[in-house]
């Protein structure tokens, strides 16, 4: 685990002793890509699944050496990679929080910079029911993919984007906020994955995508069941197309992964709470083996 | 319309520039686009938070101290301010007489497609030695949060 401060001061001093790592990869000829890597155990790193795609393999710096990764775990929906390392080369890394950060909070933004790790202050200005987070940060080279980390060095999540509004109500006329996907979002893929338990099951039978809302009471954010396979688990279980997964034992998914995640680690039937064009019903899920 | 269109065309719909055409094709995408409708949702909040921060009132000596100060700046600050002026507005002319004389000359008979495509060769050349070695990291694009199909 890194410390209070410990974060600052590694990027201060530019030493690698913090859970922000360099991915390096080799893009067009003669073009080298530095992206953010955050390692979320002593052999796992999370980054932007469009840092670990390419033709080239994405390399991690660990104490001036490049190594590559053992395995590469890529979640399209998520638009998130884990990067596994048998040799456990971290030892430094951070813990994703287990909750949604709230309005106001400072944030902590540490990424790679063309010249080193960066590292700058934010600040939440609205989370969204789906668990998106906007937050208010200055513009800078390296944001793309960074670690937001929390007073208590719990990674909040990782920027994945800007937002760039056109003001008239500014002398500069635009505004620009960070989009962050938040740790909750992610963490029961990441854990499975880092588990080793993710690639193997039997499957459940449907194909579903996330559903955000923009009115909560015209209608909520779920996962949307978008086909059922005949004779499949969700069928037996009740599911059909159309059907928006709302909860699982009263937690809150938003998307497919954290249901599969949460089915895959369920050791008994789940209660999920499933919308269907304004009517709420309550059926039970059996979980993944 | 894809989502990189979606997102362009947004800024016109809320500076209310966008024709009506334009902003029912864009809401028509929004209808089918999860992601681009959370884009959507978080530009409109985004406009809302910052009209709801109440303005900064600037002091109120604020103009009488920058007048007192340029006043106290030596003759020569003044001097170079207005060279540096002049410089900056016989750039333009300059450019523009450039690309004239370049215009004139490149149509001389001598000059052919071959030529043409010799200088493209070696600016392409030129630009390929100038990326070796380069090293960058990857801009601040724009949010969109990937909504796939996933099966399980």
């Amino acid at each position: 685990m890194f410390h209070a401060l410990a974060l600052l001061a590694a990027v201060a001093a530019g030493v690698t002793s913090s859970p922000v790592v360099t991915i390096r990869r080799e893009g067009s000829p003669g073009i080298t890509e530095l992206t953010t890597g955050i390692a979320i155990s002593s052999h796992h790193v999370i980054t932007l699944s469009a840092f670990a795609a390419g033709p080239s393999v994405p390399l991690v710096e660990v104490d001036g050496q490049y190594l590559e990764p053992d395995t590469v775990y890529s979640s399209e929906g998520l638009g998130l990679a884990i990067l596994v390392f048998d040799g456990r080369p971290f030892t430094s890394y951070a813990s994703p929080a287990g909750s949604l950060p709230e309005s106001g909070d400072l944030l902590t933004l540490a990424g790679q910079g063309v010249g080193g790790l960066v590292s700058i202050g934010g600040r939440v200005m609205r989370i969204y029911e789906d668990g998106a987070v906007l937050v208010s940060a200055p513009r800078m080279d390296g944001l793309m993919g960074a670690g937001a980390f929390d007073s208590d060095d719990e990674l909040v999540g990782l920027v994945n984007g800007v937002i760039t509004t056109r003001l008239e109500s500014t002398p500069a006329g635009s505004a620009e906020h960070l989009a962050i996907l938040p740790s909750p979002s992610w963490s029961v893929w990441a854990d499975l994955v880092m588990a080793g338990r993710w690639a193997s099951s039997t499957p459940f039978g449907v194909t579903a995508t996330a559903c955000s809302s923009e009115d909560a009471d015209e209608r909520p954010s779920g996962v949307l069941i978008v086909a059922v396979d005949d004779g499949s688990t969700a069928c037996r279980c009740g599911l059909r197309p159309g059907d928006l997964v709302v909860s699982l034992d009263g937690e809150r998914i938003y998307n497919p992964e954290t249901m599969r995640g949460l089915l895959l680690s369920a050791g008994d039937s789940l209660d999920a709470v499933v919308w269907f064009h304004g009517n709420s019903r309550t059926i039970k899920l059996a979980p993944l083996r | 319309m894809n989502c990189r269109d979606a997102l362009r065309l947004m800024d016109s719909v809320m500076d209310g520039t966008a024709g009506p055409e334009q902003e029912q094709v864009l809401h028509f995408h929004l209808a089918g686009c999860q992601a681009c409708k959370r884009a959507m949702q978080m530009n409109r909040d985004i406009s809302r938070l910052c009209r709801e921060m109440p303005r900064p009132e600037p002091p109120s000596d604020l103009e009488s101290r920058i007048r007192a100060r340029l006043a106290a700046l030596p003759a020569e600050v003044h001097a170079e301010h207005r060279r540096r002026n002049r410089v900056a507005i016989a750039l333009p002319f300059v450019a523009a007489l450039l690309i004239v004389l370049g215009l004139t000359l490149g149509s001389r008979p001598g000059t052919t497609a071959v030529d043409a495509a010799e200088a493209v060769r070696k600016v392409a050349v030129a630009a390929q030695g100038a990326a070796k070695y380069t090293v960058t990291t990857p801009p601040l694009a724009a949010y969109a949060r990937p909504a796939s199909l996933i099966s399980f």
